[in-house]
């Protein structure tokens, strides 16, 4: 979003630095500096533009990431991907209509997951690269419209997959890409409700 | 005889040389390349076509293919708007909506070509629909190739097919520019491994592009790279010193303009394809 407006406000510092600079050289062969102030004053606030789009851009750099938010199809879908530290619990209780959540941290752990029962619209859950375990997995099991599940790279087992979630009801698309989870587990779990059901590995 | 995909092989040369021939092919025009997919593949394909992006579904028994065409020549009226349109929208953004949740996934630092994304976005509809058509049909392995930006969105797409609970079984990019920062490069690295691999043409300028988008967000390379042509290619300096080929007789000018002719000559799909059969032995069929 910065970067469209400030990449604008860079092209519009251009042009009036440009626009300055032609009418200034005339004036100052003309009339010497003295007549050459307003073109001058011009360039100045183009410099300025363009300094300020490139500063802005800086500044937005230092400021510590925040999450992703939007609403589509009247959703909310939240994600901190990349974001080490985030206070999910506060999280939860400011935004219990969070649909999808994107939380795929290296330090989101079992622990961390407890407090995502209580979103009881969470449709699609994202957690690869995380330390999740089967015991992670039984947090889920409970989450009543949870559909779309990435599991990628998560701690689960063969096991714990069958004992949580193969018989979730609800579940539809699965991300078991770098798991334990054994292949016929996969094919079995998609081959009960072959047109909805879908994963990849 | 067709040329064969070979399932069970990563980043295999002869898997190169024939999804080269497949993203070449996506440059002809309809008639042209269903004829061709069908000759050289064996392949049933389709042309799907939005906005200023266009990309063919292809697919037999054995696998489904698909291949964006790229950027063409800028010196055509087509090649000019895909300049203007996609390629030269150089900055790097978060994109919106549903698209915008699939590519936040990979993280909230990254940021991608805003170019691509919107020629992605028009595409996507008719492209997914079209592979899970076809996946209800029979599932098969799903292989992503294309040239230039045809290779931009062969990456994007794959990420994309991914969110979307499709695999992909392997992605070959023959002269792509960087699709995101370094971010980007890094995330896409994680989740494919070793499934995306990306041809360059060393003498080639494209791959090197974007370097940084307007305002200073560096760009990224995703890692598996594959330098065609040697490190022979002189660097522009060292061909304007060394003047002109066979004598003295001409100036440093003529000769920095021979070079950059070649290196946007190095560019072309034709010449990636010669260094990819290169590296292959010759198949059955002689080729």
């Amino acid at each position: 979003m910065l970067e469209k407006y400030g990449s604008m406000f860079l092209l519009a510092g251009f042009i009036t630095t440009a626009i300055g600079l032609i009418w200034y050289l005339p004036r100052l062969a003309r009339k010497g500096r003295s007549g050459a102030a307003a073109p001058r004053w011009l360039i100045i606030i183009g410099l300025l533009m363009i300094g300020g789009a490139y500063g802005a851009v800086w500044l937005e750099r230092q400021l510590p990431l925040r999450p992703y938010e939007q609403i589509v199809d009247g959703e909310l879908r939240v994600t901190t991907t990349d974001i080490k530290g985030f206070d999910y619990a506060k999280l939860v209780e400011e935004r219990p209509e969070i649909v999808v959540l994107q939380m795929a941290n290296s330090d989101v752990t079992d622990a961390t997951l407890a407090p995502l029962a209580r979103l009881p619209k969470l449709r699609t859950l994202d957690i690869r690269d995380t330390q999740v375990t089967d015991a992670g997995l039984a947090t889920l099991a409970t989450l009543p419209l949870l559909e779309e599940l990435y599991l990628g790279r998560t701690k689960i087992t063969d096991a714990g997959f069958q004992q949580h979630l193969a018989s979730k009801e609800s579940l539809r698309k699965l991300d078991f890409t770098g798991t334990e989870v054994k292949g016929k587990t996969k094919r079995d779990w998609k081959a009960k409700k072959p047109e909805v059901r879908d994963y990849t590995d | 005889m067709p040329y064969t995909l070979y399932e069970d092989e990563f980043g295999d040369p002869r898997n190169a040389r024939a999804l080269s021939v497949a993203a070449d092919i996506a440059y002809f025009p309809a008639a042209q390349a269903v004829a061709g997919f069908a000759a050289e593949f064996g392949m049933q394909a389709e042309l799907y076509s939005a906005g200023n992006t266009q990309a063919y579904v292809a697919h037999n028994a054995d696998a489904i293919l698909v291949a964006f065409r790229g950027t063409e020549a800028p010196t055509s009226i087509e090649g000019l708007k895909d300049w203007l349109l996609t390629d030269a929208v150089n900055l790097l953004i978060m994109p919106e909506g549903d698209l915008g949740t699939d590519f936040a996934a990979a993280g909230v630092g990254t940021r991608w070509h805003s170019g691509f994304m919107k020629a992605l976005e028009d595409i996507w509809p008719q492209v997914f629909a079209a592979v899970a058509a076809l996946r209800k049909q029979s599932d098969r392995p799903l292989w992503i190739t294309g040239h230039s930006l045809g290779g931009a969105l062969a990456l994007l797409a794959a990420w994309r097919f991914k969110r979307k609970f499709v695999n992909v079984h392997q992605v070959y990019t023959f002269g792509a520019p960087m699709v995101g920062n370094d971010v980007t490069a890094r995330v896409i690295d994680r989740e494919f491994g070793n499934k995306i691999f990306r041809y360059v043409n060393d003498q080639d300028p494209i791959p090197q592009l974007p370097t940084i988008s307007l305002l200073a967000n560096a760009y990224g390379h995703c890692q598996t790279q594959i330098l065609l042509g040697g490190a022979t290619a002189a660097t522009l300096v060292q061909v304007a010193a060394q003047g002109p080929e066979g004598g003295s007789s001409g100036n440093w000018l003529s000769s920095l303009w021979t070079g950059i002719q070649q290196r946007i000559g190095a560019h072309a799909m034709e010449k990636y394809r010669n260094h990819v059969v290169a590296l292959c032995p010759p198949d059955a069929a002689g080729r």
